[in-house]
């Protein structure tokens, strides 16, 4: 597997508090990979190592570009937790700012940028008078500046109303299509299974797993079915092969099965040929939020 | 290493040069300088311009200590009452970055630590820069209006530039220094000034006559003796001119102290900035 980050045994301590302990994993070149846990897992310290602002007190991180040589720094766009800009410059100048020290993109880049986060027309307004929105908006743009191969994105869509989360999450996905790594740390589960390849779960600065979001949800389907009669067709369920669990919500009998182990079209005839015609048959693959409160409780 | 400096400096006048404050404060600096020496310089002539008996005692005694040469000491040693004004700038210069976490940004944009500390070394370096000019600037001109058209000499006491440039850069380091460890410019400056105007006078006092006159090493006192008072109590009789000879003597040593104190408070805040979590 081509490796664009390796983390390996990283551990961090403030005093007696253990943010991190030996944290290891990888991120595949071209992934989207997020890191999750709830409040205090210690996903902000792993960014902040990652980016070189904290200091671990053990363990090695390595940044490795295409041709295998250590990542230059100017090839990572990153913003961490708040938008940190100068209050009395204007969003374009801070850009100027930002390209100086990062080396990162052209004027013309940062009008463009500017452009495509919809903040062209408050360019030389001053940061200080920027709603949440449009900081959050800036510090995304800063960070997509020179099109960098490597995004590192804490909490994206933070202070974005609705539509500028779903613009956000379109960016993601386009730039994952062009083949930009991005690894963004969220606490929305929701956004992470919709634009995530890969996720590292944490809790209490352990990391609980890691892999491919496709791995991780692999372990179980649910199947909804609908009829006339729950109850009856409950019990004609009763003993088909494959069926973990099933139970009555609403007006839906779920069914809990292994991937793979029973076929929609399978059960449906036998159905059928039991005298019962079905309403409704889908197939429903278990939610990370499900996986993550399972993992985490 | 000089295309590094070249970089960071360039980084950093990006900064500056939009913040009102800099512009405001080397404004007062440009003008306080000036002000307060012409104000000097009036009342130097009123005291001394006329023909009566005591004016005229007054101007043996003084001479004029804004002709060349010794305008350039006379100048420097009033001039560096001031180091406050300039002192505010350099702590609101990095208090900003703390305040509003841009110095993390700086390393996350791509900036070695390193670098961050070394673009506010260049900042320091610039305002005393322009301290310096301005002193520069009002020195030669009181030279140039006070010696009768008489340059012969107006170059010879001209090292006090040099020593003017080090004690400046010297105790605005002291300014950066609390700035630095503080982080909120209110409590920088206000321990600034407390620490300035009375704690270590206290001590330099206390210890004048105790303790071998171990207050001549504390920051500001050390750098203060770079540029002694100038010596018009010499012509008092020759225990006031050995005084005021041994005094000039020890400037050498005064100033090696001053650029040891500067560069462990360089060195303190390099180390603390690339070992602490940002």
């Amino acid at each position: 597997m081509d490796i664009t980050l390796q983390v390996s045994n990283i551990s961090k301590s403030y005093g007696p508090i253990h943010a991190l302990k030996n944290v290891s994993f990888s991120v595949p070149r071209g992934s989207v990979f997020g890191i999750l846990g709830p409040n205090g897992s210690g996903k902000s310290t792993l960014l902040g190592i990652l980016l070189q602002i904290l200091q671990a007190n053990n363990g090695t991180i390595q940044w490795i570009s295409k041709e295998g040589s250590p990542l230059s720094r100017h090839q990572l766009g990153a913003f961490l937790e708040t938008p940190n800009f100068y209050h009395y410059m204007s969003g374009y100048n801070n850009l100027k700012i930002t390209s100086a020290i990062s080396g990162r993109g052209t004027i013309a880049d940062i009008d463009a940028i500017l452009d495509q986060l919809k903040l062209a027309h408050r360019k030389n307004s001053k940061f200080s008078t920027y709603s949440l929105g449009m900081k959050q908006r800036l510090a995304i743009a800063a960070a997509l500046l020179g099109n960098p191969s490597i995004l590192l994105l804490d909490e994206p869509t933070n202070g974005l109303d609705p539509e500028g989360i779903a613009e956000i999450r379109n960016l993601i996905q386009q730039l994952a299509a062009k083949g930009t790594t991005i690894i963004m740390a969220s606490h929305l589960l929701d956004e992470v299974e919709k634009v995530c390849t890969h996720v590292a779960i944490l809790k209490k600065g352990e990391l609980l797993t890691s892999g491919s979001i496709r791995e991780l949800m692999s372990g179980e389907e649910i199947i909804h079915l609908d009829s006339a009669d729950l109850t009856h067709l409950q019990e004609i369920l009763q003993g088909y092969p494959g069926i973990s669990f099933m139970k009555i919500e609403g007006d839906l009998l779920k069914v809990h099965a292994g991937r793979g182990e029973i076929q929609l079209e399978a059960i449906n005839q036998y159905c059928f040929q039991q005298g019962i015609t079905l309403r409704q048959l889908t197939l429903h693959k278990k939610s990370l939020e499900t996986t993550f409160l399972e993992l985490t409780h | 290493m000089l295309r590094n400096i070249i970089h960071i400096s360039k980084v950093e006048w990006m900064k500056i040069k939009q913040y009102p404050a800099w512009w405001i404060l080397i404004g007062v600096v440009a003008l306080t300088y000036p002000a307060t020496i012409v104000a000097a310089h009036s009342f130097y002539k009123n005291a001394t311009e006329g023909n009566n008996d005591a004016r005229m005692l007054a101007k043996m005694i003084l001479g004029n200590p804004f002709s060349f040469p010794n305008t350039w000491h006379t100048i420097a040693y009033f001039s560096s009452f001031f180091i406050l004004l300039p002192a505010i700038l350099v702590i609101m210069l990095i208090t900003n970055e703390f305040q509003y976490k841009t110095h993390r940004q700086n390393v996350i944009d791509g900036w070695s630590r390193t670098q961050f500390i070394t673009g506010k070394l260049i900042d320091v370096f610039i305002i005393t820069l322009w301290v310096t000019l301005i002193y520069f600037l009002v020195a030669l001109y009181f030279g140039a209006t006070n010696s009768d058209g008489n340059w012969y000499d107006a170059w010879t006491e001209i090292h006090y530039v040099g020593l003017f440039f080090i004690q400046t850069f010297s105790q605005l380091t002291i300014a950066f220094l609390l700035g630095f460890l503080l982080k909120r410019a209110f409590m920088a400056m206000a321990f600034l000034v407390f620490y300035y105007m009375v704690i270590e006078n206290i001590l330099v006092e206390l210890a004048r006559n105790k303790l071998n006159d171990w207050g001549r090493f504390l920051p500001f006192e050390v750098s203060d003796r770079m540029i002694p008072a100038p010596g018009f109590y010499a012509r008092f009789g020759d225990d006031m001119k050995k005084a005021y000879e041994l005094t000039l003597e020890k400037i050498p040593e005064h100033t090696f102290f001053t650029l040891c104190t500067t560069l462990v408070i360089w060195l303190i805040c390099f180390r603390i900035f690339s070992r602490k979590d940002l």
